[in-house]
Order: C-alpha cells, then sequence, then structure tokens
C-alpha cells in the first residue's frame, strides 16, 4: 500500500534557465492536499515560471516533480490535465469568438466528431450550478465580462476533473468584491476536498486568503511560512530583501491652471459599444490626477481619446484651454500632450530601430534634429547622449537597438522622451507594470518630478496603493463613468474599491 | 528577462532539435549564409534540368560565359538589369512600410503607356524636352496605377495583394489594346506591334560622345554625395562603407569604359544608380524616410507619434508605382523602341524577388539586379523553355534564402532524450 | 422571357463550370486560412496540380490517376509552405509568394514539352434523373465529375469546419493558438495537415482546369485565378457556401465576358465597340474582384466580419515571461 503523501504536489530541485537569464534556481516547493497555497513575489521572480513548469508548458532543466507523492514527467499541459492539475491563466486563454461551451470543451475526446452542444450545455450548467460560478454556456465569450470569462477558465479545468488548481494572478482583472467572490468559491472548492496555488503579488490578499505562503525572490525561494504566523511586513522583506517604504515622499502639491478638461466625453470602443459614458474630469497643472479601476473599464479608451488616437463621439475635450477634440494625434502633441503607453514594446518604441532613432519619434519634425527636408545626424545623437545621461539608462550604446534593453530602462527611455519635450500633460497608462521594485521607484520619482516642475498628469494604474501615493486626486471608473473623484489624502480603499466596482458613493446605505 | 522564444521539434523518438535564437548574430554568418543558400539553391536547380534532359554543369557554365564571359555579354546582362533595378528599388521602397506592392508589372506597363502616350502625341519635339517629358509621364503613369491600391487599401483597408495584382492583368490587357488596336503599326501584319518611337523619344545609349560626360556626371555626383554624407556620418563603419561605395562607383565607371562602349546600355542604368542614391538618402536621412521605417518596423508606434499612415501608404505606393513605370518607360524607350504585347519577360514579377534577396536595401537592388539580369541573360543558352528556367531558378533562389534567414537568426540544438 | 430563362440557364450553368476550379481553390484557401497560415501560393500550387494532372494522365492513361497525381503535387508544394511558416517562423506573405512564383517557374519549366499535347480529360457525365428537373437539372447536372464532387466539397467542408470537433480545433488553432495548445490540441500538426489538406485541393483545382475545363497544358493557364480564389476567401467571409456563390458568381461573369466578345459589333457606337473588344472585356473579370473586395471590406468593418485572429502569425510556445 503506497504511503499516501500529505502533499498533493511537491515539486523538488527544479531549476530553469533561458537565455541570459536563469528562470528557477533549485527550487523545493510543496502543497499540502486541501490548502490554499500562495506563492508570493515580484515580477520576474519566477512564480509563472515554476507554475509552468508544474503544468507542462515548459520542461525543467533539472528537478523532479511529485503529485501525491508519486514522481511523475509533466511533458505537455495534456499531461498536466491527465494529472488532475488545472491551470487559470493571468491572461485568459479563451477563444473570444467562441461560445463557452466550445471554449470548455475544446481539446477533450469527447464528443467523439460530431459536436453535440446542446448535451455539453447542459452539463456545464450542472457544473457551474455546483461550485457557484454563473455563466451562460451558449454566451460568446467577447460578450462576457472579465470576470465572467474567469469564471470560464475555472470551468474549463473542473470540467476536466482537475483537483488540483493553479490560478495565475486571478485578481489583477477583478473589482476588490468580486475579489471576495473568487476567494470564497476558492474556500468552498477547497472544501470539497480540490488544493488551490495562487500566484500573486498582492501581499493583503494572500494575507487574507492563504493557508501557507511561499515567497520566491529571483528565481530562489526564500522561505514557506504560514499565513498566521507572519505579517505583511516581514513579507514584503522576504520579497524584496530589504525594508520597503510603502508611501513614496511627495511634496505637497501647489495646483495651477487648468491643463486639462473633459467634458461629457462618449467614446465608443474597438467593438463598437460605448466604452466612455459621460466622462468628465478636470487635471491641473501640478498634479497628478489618478484614474482608478478595474482594466477594462473605459481607462484605455480615455487616454487614446485624450491623446488624439481614437475619436469621441461627443463631449470636448481642452487642453491649456485650446479644443483639441477629434484634432489628429499630430495636433493633440503639439498642444502638449504626450503619452506613455501601457503596451511599451508595442505602441511606445520601435524595437529594431536604435535607442537614437527612438529618442526622437516625438521631436523628429523639429528643428535642431530636422533641416527641413533632411534629418541632422549630430544633433539627434546629441539628443540621445543627453537624454541618456540624464535619465540613467542602462544602454550600450545610443545605437544599439532598442530590443535589447531591458524592461525597466525601456520605460526610461519612454520616459525620458516624453518628459524631455516638456509636456503640458502627461498621460501615463500603467507606467510600472512588469517592472522591478528599483525601476518602479525610478519611474515614479520621474513621474513626481515632473508634476513637481507644474506639469499636469492623468495617470491610469491598477494599482491602488500606487494611486494613494502618487496622486493628488483620485477618480474611478467603471463601465465608462466616474463614479466619483476623492482628495487621496481623504479616499478609502474601501470606498474606492466600492466605486470601482460600480456602487456610486450616494448609494450606501445609512 | 526578454529571453525571446524557443521551439521543440522531435525530430525522431529519444532526439529533439530546439531552435533557439541567437542573442547576437555574428558578422560573417550574416554573409556566409546567403552565399550557402545560392549554393544551395543552385545545387537544387540541378534537379529539374536533369528531369528536362539538359546537363547542369555545362547548363551552368553556359549560362554564366553568356551573361557575363564577354562584353557584349556584359552589355546584355546590364540591359536586363535595368528594369529589375529599377521595378526593384520601388519595390523596396513599398516592401520597407509593409506595403506589399505585387502590382508592380502593372505598374511597369502604364508607364510605358504614359510615356508612348508622350512620344506618340509630340513625336516632333526635341529629344532635350521629349525625353525628360516621357521620364515624367512614366513616372506618373505608374504612380497613378500604383494609387489605386494604396488608396483602397488606406482608406478602406483593401488587402494590396491581391488588388495591386488584379490591376496587373488590367495593364497588361490595356496595353495590349492599344497595340493591337489604336497605335498598331499597320505593316506588322503578322505579329502586332506599335509603330517605332521617333528619334528624339529614344533613351541615348551610354557610348561615344555621352559615355565621357556620363562617367564625369556619375563620378563628380558620387564624390558629393559620399564627402557630404561621409561629413554627416556617426561612426566609422558608416564612412567605411561610403568610402568603399564611392571607389567602387568610380572603379566601375571607368573599367565600364571596355565594356560599354559600342554597346546598347542606354541612360536608363544611370538613371537606375541614380535612383538609388536619391532612395538610399531618402530613407536614411530624410525626415519622410524616418517616418517610412517606423511605419514598417512598429505602425503602432508611428500613430502614437502623430504620423500619419494613410498618407504615407498612398504616398509610398505612388512613388514605389512610379520607379516600376519609370522601368516600364525605359525598356520602351532605351531599348524596344515599340510596344509589342507582353513585352516583359516578368520584370515586375523578379522585382520583388530582386527587392527581397537584397534586403530591401537600395544598393543592394543594385547588386542583386545584375546578377539576376544575368539569370534572365543566361537562360538564352539553354534551348527548350528559356524563360522558364530563368523563373525557376530565381524562385528556388527566394526559397532557400527565405529558409537561410532562420539559420542566420537562430541556433540550431540538438539534444538527446524527450 | 423564355429566351432570358433560357440565357439564365446557359450562365448559370457556365458559371457552375468555369467556377469550380477557383472554387477547389477557394476551399483550399479557407482550411489553410482557418487554422491561422496564410497561403498566398494557390496560384502556383494549381499550375502546378494542373501540370501534375497532365502528366499523370498521361503516363497512366488515366484521368483519376492524373487528378490524384494533381493533389499530390499541390500537397507536397504547399509542404514547403508549411515548413517555412510553422518550423521556421518565417515570413508567410513572402513564402507564399515565393511559392507561386516557384509553382508558376517550375509549371512552366518541366511544362514545354507538354503544351497542347492531348491528354485525357473528364469528359461530361450527366446524371439521369436529376438532369430532367425543369431549370435545376441543366444547371446542375450536366457537368463533370470535378464539378459534382466540388458540390459535395462545399456542404462537407462547411459541416467538418463548423460541426465537428476536429473542426473546432481547427477554428481554434487559427483563433487563439496558445489557447488551444495549452489544452493539449497540437497546434503544428493541426496546421500543417490543414496547409498541405489546403494545397491538395488547389492543386485538385489546377487538375479541374487542365483535365475537364480546359483540358491540356498551357504556360501559365491559370491567368492569375488562384489569386481571385485567394480574394475570393475574403470576401466569402472564410465559409464555404459563400466562397461557392464566390466562385461561380465569377465564373459565370468570365463566361459572359467570353461570350460578348462573339457578338456582332456592326452597328454600335464607336465607345461601344472599343468596351466590347477582347482586350477590354478580358479586363472585366479581374475589375470584378476588386470591386467585390471593397465591398467585402466595407461589409466586415460594419458587421465585424474578422479573419481568424491569428491568422498570418507564426505560432510559439510563449516563453518570454518568467
Amino acid at each position: 500500500m503506497e504511503d499516501k503523501s500529505p502533499f498533493a504536489i511537491s515539486m523538488e530541485g527544479i531549476s530553469k534557465r533561458f537565455p541570459g537569464v536563469v528562470a528557477n534556481n533549485d527550487i523545493d516547493f510543496g502543497v499540502r492536499r486541501g490548502e490554499i497555497h500562495a506563492l508570493l513575489g515580484e515580477n520576474g521572480a519566477g512564480k509563472t515560471t515554476l507554475m509552468k513548469i508544474l503544468t507542462g508548458l515548459y520542461q525543467p532543466d533539472e528537478g523532479q516533480i511529485r503529485v501525491d507523492g508519486r514522481a511523475v514527467t509533466v511533458r505537455s499541459p495534456r499531461d498536466a490535465i491527465d494529472l488532475g492539475i488545472g491551470m487559470v491563466h493571468q491572461h485568459f486563454m479563451l477563444v473570444q469568438s467562441h461560445s463557452v461551451a466550445e471554449n470548455i470543451i475544446l481539446g477533450l475526446d469527447a464528443p467523439r466528431f460530431v459536436l453535440n452542444l446542446g448535451q455539453v450545455e447542459r452539463q456545464i450548467a450542472k457544473l457551474a450550478d455546483q461550485y457557484h460560478l454563473q455563466v451562460d454556456p451558449g454566451a460568446r465569450v467577447w460578450q462576457l465580462s472579465v470576470g465572467e470569462q474567469q469564471r470560464v477558465e475555472i470551468l474549463k479545468a473542473l470540467y476536466r476533473g482537475a483537483r488540483i488548481l493553479v490560478l495565475d494572478e486571478p485578481t489583477a482583472v477583478l473589482t476588490p468584491q468580486e475579489a471576495e467572490e473568487l476567494f470564497k468559491t476558492l474556500r468552498s472548492m477547497v472544501s470539497e476536498g480540490h488544493t488551490v496555488v495562487f500566484i500573486s503579488h498582492k501581499l493583503s490578499e494572500v494575507m487574507s486568503v492563504a493557508d501557507r505562503i511561499t515567497v520566491l525572490r529571483r528565481g530562489e525561494v526564500v522561505d514557506t511560512v504560514a499565513a498566521s504566523e507572519t505579517s505583511k511586513e516581514e513579507l514584503a522583506r522576504m520579497m524584496v530583501g530589504r525594508e520597503v517604504l510603502f508611501r513614496v515622499a511627495k511634496r505637497d502639491s501647489s495646483p495651477g491652471e487648468v491643463v486639462l478638461e473633459i467634458d461629457g466625453l462618449r467614446a465608443l470602443n474597438d467593438k463598437g459599444l460605448e466604452a466612455l459614458r459621460d466622462v468628465s474630469l478636470t487635471v491641473r497643472h501640478g498634479e497628478i490626477l489618478g484614474v482608478a479601476g478595474v482594466a477594462g473599464n473605459g481607462q484605455r479608451e480615455l487616454a487614446e481619446t485624450v491623446v488624439g488616437i481614437r475619436g469621441v463621439t461627443k463631449g470636448r475635450i481642452r487642453v491649456d484651454g485650446s479644443d483639441v477634440t477629434n484634432k489628429p494625434a499630430r495636433e493633440v502633441m503639439d498642444r502638449g500632450v504626450s503619452y506613455v503607453p501601457a503596451d511599451r514594446m508595442g505602441a511606445g518604441l520601435v524595437t529594431n530601430l536604435s535607442v537614437a532613432e527612438n529618442l526622437i519619434l516625438k521631436c523628429y519634425r523639429e528643428p535642431p534634429i530636422c533641416n527641413g527636408f533632411f534629418l541632422n545626424a549630430e544633433a539627434i545623437s546629441a539628443h540621445a547622449e543627453e537624454l541618456v545621461r540624464t535619465y540613467d539608462v542602462m544602454t550600450p550604446g545610443i545605437q544599439t537597438r532598442a530590443r535589447l534593453l531591458s524592461g525597466g530602462n525601456l520605460q526610461k527611455l519612454i520616459l525620458a522622451r516624453e518628459i524631455s519635450s516638456r509636456p503640458a500633460l502627461m498621460v501615463a497608462v500603467y507606467p510600472t507594470r512588469g517592472l522591478d521594485v528599483g525601476a518602479t521607484e525610478a519611474v515614479r520619482r520621474l513621474l513626481l518630478e515632473q508634476r513637481d516642475a507644474g506639469g499636469g498628469i492623468l495617470l491610469i494604474s491598477e494599482d491602488l496603493d500606487e494611486l494613494l501615493s502618487m496622486s493628488d486626486r483620485i477618480a474611478v471608473l467603471y463601465e465608462g463613468r466616474v463614479m466619483g473623484v476623492r482628495d487621496s489624502e481623504e479616499a478609502s480603499v474601501e470606498e474606492l474599491g466600492l466605486m470601482m466596482a460600480g456602487t456610486a458613493p450616494e448609494d450606501e446605505g445609512g | 528577462m526578454d529571453s525571446g522564444r524557443e521551439r521543440t521539434i522531435r525530430a525522431w523518438p529519444g532526439f529533439s532539435v530546439r531552435l533557439e535564437p541567437r542573442l547576437k548574430v555574428p558578422r560573417w554568418l550574416r554573409y556566409a549564409v546567403p552565399a550557402l543558400s545560392l549554393m544551395i539553391a543552385l545545387i537544387l536547380g540541378m534537379i529539374p534540368m536533369l528531369v528536362q534532359g539538359i546537363n547542369p554543369l555545362t547548363g551552368y557554365r553556359d549560362m554564366i560565359l553568356l551573361a557575363f564571359g564577354s562584353p557584349y555579354g556584359i552589355s546584355e546582362t546590364i540591359m536586363k538589369a535595368i528594369p529589375l533595378m529599377l521595378a526593384g528599388l520601388g519595390v523596396a521602397l513599398a516592401f520597407r512600410m509593409l506595403v506589399w506592392n505585387i502590382g508592380a508589372e502593372g505598374q511597369l506597363y502604364m508607364g510605358a503607356f504614359g510615356a508612348c502616350l508622350v512620344a506618340y502625341t509630340w513625336p516632333d519635339l526635341p529629344a532635350w524636352i521629349l525625353l525628360p517629358a516621357m521620364i515624367v509621364a512614366g513616372f506618373v503613369g505608374g504612380a497613378l496605377w500604383g494609387a489605386i491600391p494604396g488608396t483602397l487599401k488606406a482608406f478602406l483597408g483593401v488587402n494590396e495583394i491581391i488588388t495591386s495584382l488584379m490591376l496587373n492583368y488590367i495593364a497588361i490587357q490595356w496595353v495590349s489594346y492599344l497595340v493591337i488596336g489604336p497605335w498598331q503599326d499597320p505593316t506588322s501584319l503578322g505579329f502586332p506591334r506599335t509603330t517605332r518611337l521617333s528619334e528624339s523619344a529614344t533613351l541615348p545609349v551610354i557610348t561615344g560622345a555621352w559615355y565621357l560626360p556620363t562617367v564625369v556626371a556619375l563620378v563628380v555626383v558620387g564624390a558629393v554625395l559620399s564627402y557630404w554624407i561621409v561629413r554627416r556620418a556617426d561612426h566609422t563603419g558608416e564612412r567605411v562603407k561610403l568610402a568603399a561605395g564611392f571607389v567602387l562607383l568610380t572603379t566601375l565607371s571607368l573599367g565600364g569604359i571596355y565594356f560599354l562602349d559600342g554597346r546598347r546600355v542606354h541612360l536608363g542604368f544611370v538613371l537606375g544608380l541614380a535612383a538609388a542614391a536619391v532612395l538610399s538618402v531618402l530613407l536614411s536621412r530624410t525626415r519622410w524616410g524616418y517616418e517610412v521605417r517606423v511605419i514598417g518596423e512598429n505602425a503602432r508606434a508611428a500613430q502614437h507619434a502623430g504620423m500619419s499612415l494613410k498618407r504615407n501608404i498612398v504616398l509610398v505606393m505612388m512613388i514605389s508605382g512610379g520607379m516600376a513605370g519609370l522601368a516600364g518607360m525605359s525598356e520602351i524607350a532605351g531599348n524596344l523602341h515599340l510596344i509589342k504585347r507582353m513585352f516583359s519577360p516578368g520584370y515586375g514579377y523578379t522585382a520583388i524577388i530582386v527587392a527581397w534577396l537584397a534586403k530591401l536595401n537600395p544598393w543592394g537592388v543594385i547588386l542583386v539586379s545584375l546578377l539576376l539580369g544575368g539569370l534572365y541573360r543566361g537562360s538564352d543558352a539553354i534551348p527548350g523553355a528559356p524563360k522558364a528556367l530563368g523563373m525557376m531558378l530565381q524562385a528556388v533562389i527566394f526559397f532557400v534564402l527565405i529558409g537561410g534567414e532562420v539559420l542566420v537568426r537562430y541556433r540550431v540544438r540538438w539534444d538527446r532524450g524527450s | 422571357m423564355a429566351e432570358f430563362a433560357l440565357f439564365l440557364t446557359i450562365v448559370v450553368s457556365a458559371g457552375i463550370a468555369a467556377g469550380t476550379p477557383i472554387l477547389y481553390g477557394a476551399l483550399g484557401e479557407i482550411f489553410a486560412e482557418r487554422s491561422g497560415i496564410l497561403n498566398l501560393g494557390v496560384e502556383g500550387m494549381m499550375l502546378m496540380g494542373a501540370l501534375a494532372g497532365i502528366v499523370g494522365g498521361l503516363a497512366t492513361d488515366n484521368v483519376w490517376v492524373g487528378a490524384l497525381a494533381a493533389m499530390a503535387a499541390g500537397g507536397l508544394v504547399s509542404l514547403i509552405h508549411a515548413f517555412i511558416s510553422i518550423t521556421l517562423r518565417g515570413d508567410q506573405v513572402v513564402s507564399g509568394l515565393a511559392l507561386t512564383i516557384f509553382g508558376a517557374g517550375l509549371s512552366a519549366f518541366l511544362g514545354f514539352p507538354y503544351v497542347n499535347v492531348p491528354a485525357p480529360k473528364f469528359s461530361a457525365l450527366s446524371i439521369p434523373l436529376l438532369e430532367r428537373i425543369p431549370f435545376v437539372g441543366p444547371i446542375f447536372f450536366q457537368h463533370d465529375v470535378t464539378v459534382y464532387l466540388a458540390f459535395i466539397l462545399i456542404p462537407v467542408s462547411w459541416f467538418w469546419i463548423s460541426r465537428t470537433r476536429p473542426g473546432l480545433h481547427l477554428r481554434a488553432v487559427g483563433e487563439n493558438p496558445a489557447a488551444a495548445d495549452a489544452l493539449g490540441v497540437n497546434v503544428v500538426v493541426v496546421r500543417y495537415v490543414y496547409t498541405v489538406v489546403g494545397g491538395g485541393l488547389c492543386g485538385l483545382g489546377g487538375a479541374a482546369l487542365s483535365l475537364a475545363y480546359t483540358p491540356g497544358w498551357i504556360e501559365n493557364m491559370t491567368a492569375g485565378w488562384g489569386w481571385i480564389a485567394v480574394g475570393l476567401v475574403i470576401f466569402a467571409a472564410w465559409n464555404p457556401w459563400r466562397a461557392a456563390f464566390g466562385a461561380y458568381l465569377f465564373g459565370a461573369i468570365s463566361r459572359v465576358v467570353f461570350d460578348v466578345q462573339m457578338l456582332p459589333t456592326a452597328g454600335l457606337p464607336q465607345l461601344v465597340k472599343i468596351l466590347l473588344t477582347p482586350e477590354i472585356l478580358r479586363m472585366l473579370p479581374y475589375a470584378a474582384v476588386i470591386v467585390i473586395l471593397v465591398f467585402a471590406s466595407r461589409e466586415a468593418i460594419r458587421k465585424r466580419l474578422g479573419a481568424p485572429a491569428a491568422l498570418g502569425e507564426a505560432y510559439t510556445r510563449e516563453e518570454a515571461e518568467a
């Protein structure tokens, strides 16, 4: 009779290397049956890599995996599914144009040949009821909200008989209330005998829902502790390796004239549905207006309309008094608006061009960079040298191709380019996403310097802590509407969370 | 943590091959691989030749001799290379911006149409007025034809590959109509063709009186350009490249005395070289060239920088079409001096291969068009479907080179075990 | 009125006959593109198929062998494109173009001795009872086997793609290969299979030309029809039924153009005479494709009909995040 190990999963001595970097270094990781185990660490610590090894997407260079004590090799996602391990990815792996049912049965051997969706949909409905995961099996995925899409991902794993569920940053796209719902679901799953691993970098939620926590840093295990025996401060120290200041030192703001005035804005998203409904906001010189909200509630569209990349169906946008509604991007830029987009490798930079050529992306039309028809190579070099020095961008040279730089340096590059054009208004979308602690501090510092120098900043971020510490005022977007604007000194996470979930302040009882 | 992409292929049970992206591409590899690919392509090309009962080794030898083995051969190779150069430059420019101009063939025909329209309407104008007018008309003809797919793509999002291709067939039919209809030479009964162009509508040959002035002009212009560019170059590597280019140009020009004097090579050659110089400067040193490169690399970043995609798509298609139009014009005014149906043996399509092999670099286009011109010329050495042999070899080279590209970017690793 | 009905019958019937080769090309391309692989080499594969059909048919004096040879040729040639696009992750547009040029060149080169050589072909085969149905009979049931096969292929393709499990996998691979991969669908195999199947169908389309519709081999006999098939796929919104409609419509236009050339032009005004010259008329089908594409683009924007989301993008198991 096999000795039934208390560990549902045991990963021993796991190492994984990629060209130029060691993602996992001799990691020992164990998950007890029936517990909720959190894998905590900063971006780049190796959490996702470790879980991708567990679920068969990567192969470890060294080490052994055991499921219920038995040594196994997980060669592909199929193997993982056969072993009862299901993963819910951070970026959902759903086919948008297919229905929920089609997504759930994808890759399965049944039904054998002809799709009998009616029967499948009934089965899914039953499963959904059992776990309180309400979703319409016949709906097309693109029609669903983000929270509902996550439920589809979970159902996908459960439908395949997963006993062990791995969730990668599941609350990244949820409101605080939806996150609570998710945690309730996880707890009920655990009580039914499932085991849950979830990856996070958010200390508060890890403390509230996990039984045990493993902290990773730079590809290695720092420690595994029980949630009841540790504190947020201790976890943060383990994550980062030094004392972390939770609030950024910020000078008092002295806001000046209004730099951005948005009035009654309405705009459509890429699918032709309304993304912004009657949005009105102001930003002043020398202040940071933070925009909070779960991703997908109109933030991206807001940024794009202000910057001139997206058209507006109604309403006005004024920058320093002049109307820039629906004007082409170039004109809006000329009025002093600069854009730090969320997708830095995508829209912010041209990765195959050199650092110098990227730095002139905004000012290439003006002297001294441009003399009529021709570009002035000397001026371009001088410009680039200076910016690289001032903003401390680590690069082998200004002719180096941008794609060779690290994420933090790329972001510094973009900021260097944008700030150096001395914009009146800067629109920054998720500026510290994916950056390590050092780069994040540098970026925040630069933004605050920009604000102190008199620029206005529209800061859109998914990190409520960041918004609270950096912004002077915070607005909350929910389904394209501004639910409220608060001074950040007076705002509370609870109130903001409620607004993010759609409860307008006046609706609160009593 | 930019580690790139890994790809594992299970080649054999117990054995797998991995393609690992290279962090740095060694210099020698960049040149060795295309050369190696060329050799492999030539070897592969032997197979169909054998199937047809042709001895590939003597076949290749004869081809090379015919194309490059004699002064006359070289001059004929250059004659074939001229339309390839001009059209190839146009195609390369469009491809830089990821606008897939497959319509070079049709734009070439429309350029010929434009030029001949001018030439037949005013045949008696002096050459120094008529020729520039024909050049402009040729460019405009191709440019307008290219503007059609360009506008459709820019404003309606219609796929430019198919529209430009369809326009090829339409243009060829249009010119056919002119050849057997309004422009037909009444004395040409069996083989329809247009009346011969007037004396002044002829691109002069680079020979005799024209030779020395051309060489001098080329050398002077080249010197000025190089000096000016060298002054602005930001590092040694570029200076060396430019100096080398200038020396090469001078040698070619002077050495050309032997080859080109008394041959048929016409001013279209100079047009091609000049166009390459202009395009090269345009791409690397001008504002518009910068926009083209940025849009081609990352259209979204370009939009965020305020660049107008629509305007540039149309503009690029017009210039690209115009270059192909020049190719058509030069072929008629410099080589054929009249129009026959299907007068182009697929120059517009070969131009695509030229542009790609040249890695979209203007000077590369010149070099590759000379090579492929040699292929065209050399195909005459082998009896039995000469034109198709050239086409087939071109395509094999093209294919193998695309495959070879991968070797440059990735390292192959063998792993024992799963 | 009866004359017009007769005319309509002839036109539709001829449209079906002429459109069949293109339809094969379009169906083949639909399969490939649904899996996410853009194969612009349809013209080249059709030419190779056409030639292989003739060669195979002549060698064995059996049309069916010829047809099989055509499919094999198309499939083999598309294997090259599949290798470059899938395994080597090369640029699919360029590879497809190379394929066309290669197919055209190789077929022209190898086909030289076969030009205008009479070869076995599929003869007309009227279906006994069905052909007597008024109207419908002569239109649909007086063709040859290649046409009938296409009739069967249309609903089979549609059913396969939208109502079967393998079809679900096909669609998923073309829309979101990462999702399919994570669930154990072998993206590489699926893409290879459908690219080669697509190539085989294109080859068959070539055979439908050289062994049925315009029997014999002439260099470049497809005259751009392979490209029209590619355009048709966009117009068809990747749906086999719409592709059939488009192909037959195009066939009808070609046929009308051909017939109009025969009309006497004696008393007509000069402009009309010009419009009726063969060269000008021959422009019409190609121009029609452009017009169709313009409409398709506008419709696509309006109805949010999209190409398979991952079309033309090489897939790698992403290993960039940590």
